[in-house]
């Protein structure tokens, strides 16, 4: 499979398995993806990188996944660049903060890859249309 | 011999002892940590495979799920906790996978005869393992736990049992909020919220429960939850429970739940006779309700001696619509009730406004409320 068609995804999670397991996922569809352990690292990179999507977790040492989405949205190089959020259950309540601050999508986690893999296509789709 | 020849030799044994236990100590951790990076090593190099098992094409997956199962010991030893681990991270056929691997591999076999462990630590692990597989087949060892000396073990147990989900584990989760064996009441009540549906007979059954705080959780849950099919026992509960905390839970589930025929219950709670903390929450729930039915009873609320009865009044107004907000908009006018025009200005903020007929000339209606006027109601 490569639906990514070598798009550029930013994948920041602390949790290795989390981040591992995505990365995997996405580059066997064919993304090109980088990652970050933290929000300061994830917003480093996006400014670096100009990914075209970031996947961020919500609780993130640092700046959270929700402070990253309000960096990137007040500069005009990243202020149109789609964001899924990546959150617990109980963390489910940021989310309307996330979208607040202007996050495209949310993934609950735990989650299934493939669920994953379909809502980046599907918010990728979305912002180039 | 003398004490002077003796203590120079005692004094010597013991520091060689010393000097001997601290060289076995640090040659202990040495090996440890050397183990450790081994084991860390071998599962770094089975990462790939643990990769293509969780999130791999199913043929990869597959072929991922084989070569892990006929690993030798020590490498599955090694890449077994990352297994294990990944269980509360992912959902749905990759987790079925997981499960599946170490099914095969006899780590839930396991797990269940860890619960029966001398070591608390064990029973704790084993529950974890079996609760993050959600393994149906281990709710009766699981329920067992809930009543283990250790209380660690019982709240991993609670916490099992809330991820496998069975109605037989709600029963069970309920009556160990209480006793000298209890499990805190926010952690039963996360694992049945948890359970959902499934629960919602064991939660009707605890509102018959002689014990007020099994009510009580009860009553929270089957509101949290919208158990419909409880309300005619909240309702019970709500006239008649001898503990007041059990029925402000239940006023306040019936609330949430949202069934119309609440509203005369709930009514009868905001009588005046009953104790403030009931009457406060009943208030609050009437306004969930929206009906047109409360709006007298909570305009005359709205004079309440009780602040807060009188300020869920009034946001309570806000919420039954036009007729609401019509008495509030007429209450506003009064100086002394500042309630109706708080509750006015915070929906106002919200975009709802109530419909006011033009004011006389005689009767000039204050700035709040002529700010309101003319426009429409939700």
């Amino acid at each position: 499979m490569s639906s990514g068609q070598g798009s550029r995804v930013l994948v920041a999670d602390d949790d290795r398995d989390i981040r591992d397991l995505v990365v995997f996922k996405l580059q066997q569809a064919g993304f090109v993806v980088d990652s970050a352990g933290d929000g300061l690292e994830a917003l480093d990179l996006a400014r670096s990188t100009r990914p075209d999507l970031l996947l961020l977790d919500v609780m993130m040492p640092g700046l959270s996944g929700v402070d990253v989405t309000r960096e990137l949205r007040a500069d005009p190089a990243t202020a149109r660049t789609p964001v899924i959020l990546l959150t617990a259950r109980a963390q489910e309540a940021d989310v309307e903060t996330g979208f607040a601050t202007g996050a495209d999508d949310y993934v609950v986690k735990p989650f299934s890859p493939r669920e994953l893999l379909s809502r980046v296509q599907a918010v990728l789709t979305r912002a180039r249309s | 011999m003398t004490v002077a020849t003796v203590l120079p030799v005692a004094l010597l044994a013991i520091g060689g002892f010393l000097v001997l236990l601290g060289l076995l100590t640090v040659a202990r951790r040495v090996v440890r940590c050397r183990a450790v990076r081994h084991r860390r090593a071998l599962a770094e190099s089975l990462r790939r495979t643990v990769l293509e098992l969780v999130a791999g094409e199913p043929d990869q997956a597959r072929a991922a799920g084989d070569v892990l199962v006929q690993l030798d010991s020590r490498r599955w030893s090694a890449v077994e906790p990352d297994l294990e681990g990944l269980l509360l991270k992912v959902r749905g056929e990759t987790h079925q996978a997981l499960v599946s691997v170490l099914e095969r591999r006899g780590t839930l076999a396991r797990a269940l005869r860890r619960t029966r462990s001398r070591d608390p630590v064990t029973r704790a692990r084993g529950a974890e393992v079996l609760g993050a597989a959600a393994r149906t087949n281990a709710v009766v060892d699981l329920v067992e736990l809930l009543r283990d000396r250790d209380p660690d073990v019982r709240q991993v147990a609670a916490r099992a049992l809330g991820r496998i989900g069975s109605a037989r584990a709600a029963e069970a989760l309920l009556g160990v909020v209480d006793g000298p064996l209890a499990v805190p009441p926010r952690i039963v009540s996360t694992a049945l919220l948890r359970i959902g549906v499934a629960a919602h007979p064991a939660l009707v059954r605890g509102l018959s429960d002689p014990s007020a705080l099994r009510r009580a959780v009860a009553a929270e849950i089957a509101g949290l939850d919208g158990a419909i099919d409880a309300v005619p026992a909240l309702l019970a509960r709500l006239r008649a429970d001898d503990a007041l905390e059990v029925r402000i839970r239940s006023a306040r589930a019936v609330g949430r739940i949202g069934m119309p025929g609440a509203v005369e219950a709930l009514l009868a709670a905001t009588a005046d006779h009953e104790p403030p903390p009931l009457r406060t929450v009943a208030a609050r729930a009437l306004g969930e309700l929206g009906s047109p039915k409360a709006v007298p009873r909570l305009a005359e609320l709205l004079e309440d001696e009780t602040h807060r009865v009188a300020a869920n009044a009034a946001a309570a107004l806000v919420r039954c619509g036009a007729p609401g907000l019509a008495v509030l908009a007429q209450r506003a006018r009064d100086p002394g009730c500042g309630h109706a025009r708080e509750a006015l200005a915070l929906a106002e903020l919200r975009g709802v406004r109530p419909v006011l007929p033009a004011p006389g000339p005689a009767d000039p209606a204050p700035a709040g409320a002529r700010a309101l006027a003319g426009s429409a109601a939700p």
